[in-house]
């Protein structure tokens, strides 16, 4: 048997700055948290006092007041959010309750990207106000990556300003 | 997004678990059954967590740390398997595969302190006694976490559960953890530890699983040196190893306990293990320069 361990001669390296995954378009997010029911979309933006709130009760920053909002007629939400960490930019969508708990989370998109495109603002800013229509093909040839994805720690900081703008806002809303 | 070939439908979903995204791949004959089986998949991976996660306290690790000691403790089978795992693999490492590192994890801020008792740091994974009924005891003090391994484990659980549901071919990546089945052959990229925006086609796998270890993200600073969440046995200390293994295996369960174990005990020493469990592992070397100097050790 050949032997088991095979040292990698860096010559190989294919060299690439991104990686990116487009898994739901918010259409399809609708249709697999919420199957089967429609769903009616809520125009709503924090005022700079609910911003305040919101960013004091879950300790994370509100980067966009504008919110993307569905409600179900059992009184349930779908909130499309997104999180912009130091190399990863990802869309999510979270199902809540009537009364407020997380029901489901799905990743929407997914993308990460390294060096020159990161550092720059205007990387930064062309997702401003994005909600996963648009999606950005950064390498669409690499599908299995073994070894870490950026870590969770940034969506579960967008749950927890989820459920604080339900706490705050949509539990009260009419 | 879903993608059509004549007559099998490929639906990909992800969601935060097990501490990382856990990416799904699944193709079946429609959409629905598709959407069925990665439900089935993602359920499997919510028990895992819910039964060997260290932060939940209604976990059977989190009993088994709190109580074991003092008496046996009723756990899952799914629990008892993977602690079978967990003492084969130490025995056959000599002890460097080892789960009683809780208490080194907290003491570097890995894990949270919570509400776990203070163990005794002599013991370790020989200490855990396996008892029939799927109960266990701790013949003293521990505190264990099975970190990786229930991660390898999630991935193989969750590829079973795809397979029950009718999918025909899939993968489930959760962060460092892969496993592939079914027609799909899928080519895997490893990202260069020296810079992990940067990727490198390692090889291409099918009806396979992969494990990786790797220092970034996880790396932190102690005394001076970037360490890893891997504390090896032999000083009770974080590793310090800065390269990228990747161990390839039958199941995804082996491929994590056995990259552990070439991570700590280097691959010439791994080597007999390795090829016991039919396995190959991966070098990158972080040091770009020093790796090119390096002949291939071995062609892939």
């Amino acid at each position: 048997m050949r032997h088991p361990c095979i040292l990698l001669p860096a010559v190989l390296v294919a060299s690439t700055s991104g990686y990116a995954v487009t898994y739901l378009t918010a259409a399809q997010a609708q249709a697999v948290l919420f199957p089967e029911t429609a769903l009616a979309p809520v125009a709503r933006s924090l005022t700079a006092g609910e911003t305040t709130a919101i960013e004091k009760s879950s300790g994370v920053r509100v980067r966009q007041r504008e919110l993307h909002l569905w409600r179900a007629p059992d009184g349930g939400w779908l909130v499309v959010d997104e999180v912009l960490g130091k190399h990863e930019f990802i869309t999510f969508a979270v199902a809540l309750t009537a009364g407020g708990a997380v029901r489901q989370i799905e990743i929407m998109d997914y993308r990460e990207s390294y060096g020159a495109e990161v550092r720059n603002e205007k990387w930064r800013a062309q997702f401003a106000g994005k909600t996963a229509t648009a999606p950005l093909q950064l390498d669409a040839d690499i599908k299995n990556i073994s070894g870490a994805t950026l870590s969770c720690r940034h969506v579960t900081d967008g749950v927890k300003r989820i459920l604080a703008t339900h706490a705050l806002v949509l539990k009260i809303l009419h | 997004m879903p993608s059509c070939s004549k007559s099998s439908i490929e639906i990909r979903r992800a969601r935060p678990l097990l501490g990382t995204l856990v990416d799904i791949r699944a193709t079946a004959p429609t959409t629905a059954l598709a959407e069925r089986a990665v439900r089935a998949a993602f359920a499997a991976l919510d028990r895992v967590q819910a039964l060997m996660s260290f932060h939940e306290p209604t976990s059977n690790v989190s009993q088994l740390n709190r109580q074991a000691a003092q008496h046996a403790v009723c756990v899952d089978g799914w629990t008892h398997q993977v602690l079978r795992r967990a003492k084969k693999m130490h025995a056959v490492s000599g002890g460097l595969f080892e789960i009683t590192v809780a208490a080194a994890l907290i003491r570097h801020g890995w894990l949270p302190r919570g509400a776990t008792p203070r163990a005794a740091a002599a013991g370790c994974t020989t200490d855990l006694t396996l008892l029939p009924g799927n109960r266990v005891r701790f013949r003293q003090p521990l505190l264990i976490d099975l970190g990786g391994i229930a991660k390898g484990f999630a991935v193989d659980r969750a590829i079973a559960a795809l397979r029950r549901h009718g999918a025909t071919a899939g993968a489930v990546n959760a962060g460092g953890d892969l496993r592939v089945f079914g027609s799909l052959r899928a080519p895997v990229h490893v990202r260069r530890p020296e810079s992990p925006g940067e990727f490198q086609l390692l090889t291409s796998v099918q009806n396979s699983a992969l494990a990786t270890s790797a220092p970034y993200y996880a790396a932190r600073m102690i005394s001076g040196h970037a360490c890893v969440p891997i504390i090896d046995p032999r000083n009770g200390r974080p590793s310090r190893q800065s390269d990228s293994v990747t161990v390839q295996a039958r199941t995804c369960v082996l491929a994590d306990a056995l990259c552990k174990i070439v991570w700590l005990a280097g691959a010439d020493v791994a080597a007999p293990i390795l090829r016991r469990y039919r396995a190959t592992a991966w070098l990158l070397a972080s040091n770009r320069s020093a790796t090119q100097s390096t002949p291939a050790r071995h062609a892939a």
